[in-house]
Parts: structure tokens; sequence; C-alpha cells
């Protein structure tokens, strides 16, 4: 056989270590999306089922909104819609992970085990973002005026969403042990939280105690963001405003999961 | 040359809420050396291997790995060490070959490090020809197999394996052994594991018996079958009737005799040489006289009855 002593490593700064185990961990939870294409494909279905019931069916009914088609002004909740639910979807696959016994496994590798739930991030994170970029090639047949910068501005806001989301749907399995619980909290809450986003309404349209709902709601401020890039005007909030509050939610979320992620 | 004992544990106190796992336990190992934790379930052992391994924390005590704190430094412990838990963790819609690639990686190996490791290593425990397998087409012999394959991968110096061969079939128990024992005297790893098979523990250099979260005894496993001091002659009759003609013949030439299940049983220091005594002083017919040595089942169940009669 061989010698015990490992060859004597280069020595690695903790910013080395930890940029290489968000690497290993986005690789592996990347393959492993890639060998379920079922799963792809029922995400696929998931978001033509929405164009058509809401971009298509209802556009016909409602008309317009402010002088928008009303396709042209639910695309970018849609799009938010799949980004979201795929997002925080992908965040449990952490408690999947537990569930087989393959967490333990990494959380005695030598790197700092933040580096686990956020390669995990940027693997569900990613893998979103890349769809959000193809439904967004479509925004014209929705009757959307698509520039590069628009649509380069729209990936950004969706990349975005999704880090948020996928590392939201972490902090819940990380809290949440069992996985028929995190399973039920997560579909109770996802309804209402997709809904009640501005995704399909405004909530300037909604009465006041709905209005108020909608704001404590993280996901408004994502299709807001989205739907100003977009359609350009003005949305509930001014851009910047809506940038900072989601960037507020990932500073929270990402402590969250400092916290619940141990040494 | 290491200098620092492979592993050190020094007053471990777990506690799980009102619960304490582990009531200040003390062991160590130099490097090289086999030891094996046995007890009950519910006796520490898993709890005890759960901070060793740095996937839990302690309440109270030191742990070090190679010199290593476990708390203090758990990142240059987890470099030395390499696990094997009692439940699968290997990534079953990977491949073989694949599995061992990222634990090379998150291991920090190099690229062309790993690659030359997992070729050694899957040929050293046949394991080359279903390097592109999915782990979930693999018997829970061979997954068992790349578990300790994937635990040497980065070289650690002691490996830690909690119930190695638990719901695996003899067959697939006898080869994890002959893996395991190869580890010392080829790699020179330092090896530590618990099991509820007697015969497992006797392959370790050093048994561990823990009872309700306490050491209750620690040596080789001759030392402590010969410090057990239960050798003894068995006598049995073909006639049990002859049994207590047999017990009159044998108090009478002053040998004590105490029953035992099948027959009759005098204990004695050196059984091998009395053997003939006792044959001499008895005239029964159907007669079987045996010698019988304390077996490591026989010290494991001493120490539960010692420790279930003292008072706590």
């Amino acid at each position: 056989m061989t010698a015990t002593t490992a060859p004597a490593p280069a020595e690695e700064t903790v910013l080395s270590v930890s940029l290489r185990a968000v690497a290993v961990i986005a690789h592996r939870d990347l393959l492993r999306q890639v060998k379920r294409p079922g799963v792809l494909l029922s995400q696929g279905v998931q978001i033509l089922f929405f164009v058509l019931v809401y971009a298509v069916g209802f556009d016909g009914m409602i008309g317009s909104v402010g002088g928008v088609p009303f396709s042209a002004y639910v695309f970018p909740g849609i799009v938010a819609i799949q980004v979201v639910s795929i997002g925080v979807a992908s965040g449990q696959t952490y408690a999947w992970d537990r569930e087989f016994g393959v967490l333990r496994e990494l959380l005695v590798a030598p790197v700092p085990r933040i580096c686990l739930p956020l390669g995990k991030v940027v693997a569900g994170a990613g893998m979103v973002t890349v769809q959000s970029a193809l439904m967004l090639a479509f925004a014209p047949l929705m009757g959307l005026e698509l520039t590069p910068v628009r649509y380069a501005a729209a990936v950004g806001c969706y990349a975005l969403a999704a880090t948020v989301f996928s590392v939201i749907g972490l902090c819940l399995a990380t809290v949440i042990k069992q996985m028929q619980t995190l399973q039920a909290t997560v579909q109770l809450a996802m309804f209402p939280m997709l809904f009640l986003s501005g995704s399909v309404f405004s909530a300037a349209d909604a009465p006041v105690w709905l209005a108020a709902v909608m704001h404590l709601n993280p996901m408004t401020y994502a299709v807001d963001l989205a739907r100003q890039t977009l359609l350009g005007g003005h949305g509930l909030l001014v851009w910047w405003a809506d940038l900072a509050a989601l960037g507020a939610i990932l500073c929270g979320v990402l402590i969250l999961l400092r916290t619940r992620s141990g040494k | 040359m290491e200098a620092a004992p492979a592993f050190e544990v020094a007053d471990l106190v777990v506690r799980y809420g009102k619960v304490t796992a582990v009531a200040g336990v003390s062991v160590d190992s130099p490097p090289g050396r086999i030891t094996a934790l046995l007890g009950p379930n519910g006796a520490g052992k898993s709890s005890l291997l759960g901070v060793l391994s740095t996937a839990s924390r302690p309440d109270a005590g030191r742990v070090r790995i190679f010199g290593h704190d476990v708390g203090a430094a758990p990142m240059a412990a987890r470099r030395r060490l390499g696990l094997v838990f009692q439940e699968r963790t290997l990534d079953k819609e990977l491949s073989v070959e694949r599995n061992l690639w990222f634990h090379a990686r998150l291991f920090g190996m190099t690229r062309s490090d790993a690659r030359s490791r997992i070729a050694l290593l899957l040929g050293l425990f046949d394991l080359a020809d279903r390097r592109r397998q999915p782990v979930e087409q693999l018997s829970g012999g061979l997954s068992r197999r790349l578990e300790i394959a994937r635990a040497l991968l980065h070289r650690p110096g002691l490996i830690i394996l909690d119930e190695p061969t638990n719901g695996l079939d003899p067959s697939a128990r006898s080869t994890v052994w002959t893996d395991l024992l190869r580890l010392r005297t080829e790699l020179g790893v330092t090896v530590l594991y618990s099991t509820h098979y007697m015969d497992e523990a006797e392959y370790a250099d050093e048994i561990v018996i823990l009872q309700q979260g306490s050491v209750v005894r620690r040596g080789g496993p001759e030392e402590l079958k010969d410090g057990l001091a239960s050798s003894r002659i068995l006598v049995s009759c073909a006639d049990p009737a002859d049994h207590g003609t047999a017990e009159r013949q044998l108090r009478a030439a002053g040998f004590p005799t105490l029953s035992e299940a099948g027959g009759l049983a005098v204990h004695c220091a050196e059984p091998e040489a009395r053997i003939a005594e006792v044959v001499r002083v008895l005239d029964v017919p159907g007669l079987t006289v045996s010698v019988r040595h304390p077996s490591l089942n026989d010290v494991y169940l001493a120490a539960a009855g010692q420790e279930s009669a003292s008072p706590r």
C-alpha cells in the first residue's frame, strides 16, 4: 500500500479553502440536478402553465394595466414566481442531504461549514438564473420591448431574487429538522408568498390591509424591481429601494444561515 | 514520527438535555493502535465518536486528534481524520468515482493527486471495474468498502468507524475486516471502531467497554480475559442424574464446584494443569471433561453485571 503521510499541501488561505469548497459543493449539486431531467422538465411545464393561464388566458379578459398589455404586465411576475418557487425548493436539497446521511460526510470536511450551504446557494441560484434568462428570451412574445441592457439588468434582478430565496429555503431547512414538517411549512408559506407579491396584481390596487401584508412579503420587492426593469416607469417603490430591501433581507438570512451552520 | 497521541479524550461529558450520554470518559491511543469500543445501545459509544469526529461538540472535557483540539482547531483535526459512519453517507445518485472525487477535492487534494490516489484505492478495494457505476447499484458490502476507501483517500492518520459491519452479511463482514486489518499492517493507520460483535472486538489491541456513559473496563483482549479469573473445567455426564454423584466426588477431593448449563464447573487458575486430577477423582459413566477460558463475551457480561449492580 502507500504511506499515510499526505504530501505537504501548499499553504491555503481561509478564503481559497472556502472558495474551493463552495465550488466543489456547487459542482456536486449541479451534477445531481443534471441527472434529474424529469425535474427540469416539470419546471418547464410549470412555467408554461403560468404563461398560458395568466399571460394568455387573462390577457383577453383584462386587456391592459396602466396602458401596458396585461401579458406584458404579468410576465415579470410569472418569471419571479418560477424563480422564487425553484429557489426555495433548491434550498431544501440541504434537508434531503441530511435525510440521506450525505450531510454528515460534508460536515466533517476540513472547510468552514458555511461553505456547504453557500455551495448549494450557488448551484441552486445559478440554475434558476439560467432558467430565468431563457424565459426572458420569450418576453417579446408577451409584448415586452427587450433591449440588451434591459435583458441583462432583468437577469441580474432574478439572480438576486434567486439568491435571496435559495438562502431563505436553506434557512428553513436548517431550522426545521423534520422533513415532513419542512415540506408542509414551505407548502403553507409558498402559495400566499407567490400570489401576494404583486406578481399578478399590484399592491397599489389592493385594499390597504392587503397592501400592508404584501409589503411584508420579501417577494414583493423582487417582483417590483423586475417589473420596473422590464417595463420602465414607476413601481411600488423606487428601484433602489427595492434593491436595498432585497439586499437587507439577503444580509439578514445570510447571518441566520451563518449562525445555524456552526464552525 | 508522530509525537502526539492519535487521539486523546480527557474527562469528556456529552449531554442531551437532561440525559448524560458520556459522563467523564478519558481514553487515548498512540499512533498505529487499533481500539475497539464496546457497550450496549445507549452506552455512549456514538456520542463519544460524534465528538471525536468533530460532528458534535462536548459539554465538558478535552478532545485532541494528533494534538489538535477539536473545539479550537476543528479543521486541522478533520484533516487527520477518516470517518466511516454507522449509516450510509455516500451520494447514491453519483458514481463510485465521483463520490471519491468530491471527497478528495473537499479535503484539498490537488487534481493530479486525487486522480492517482482514487485509482490506487479503487484497485486496493477491488472497485476499479465499478468506478462508473452509480452507488445505488452497489451491494451493502461494496458500499461499505467504498466508504472505507473514501475515508482513506486524504491519507488520514486516524480512521474512526461507527459499527462498520452493521447490517452486513457474514461474508461482507469478513471482507471488511480483512480490509481494516490491512490499514494498520500496511498503512500504519490508527483505528478506532465501535461494535456489538465480540468476535470483531478480538481484532483490537485495546478494548474499551462503556456502560451508561462511563468506562467500566479497558485493556487488551487477553488482559481483560485474564483479569476475569473465570477459567474452568467443565464436567458433564451422559445421564444428568449422575451430576450429583460427580459433584460429591469432586467436593470430597477438594474441588469446589458450581452448577453450569449442562453440568458442573470447577473454577481454577490453570485448568489445563489440573484436568487430569479432576478426571482421576471422577467415577461416573459417560463422562465429558473440557476446559473453558473466559471469552470477551464473559468479560462484557461481567462488566455489564458489575455496572448494573453498582449503585448510581
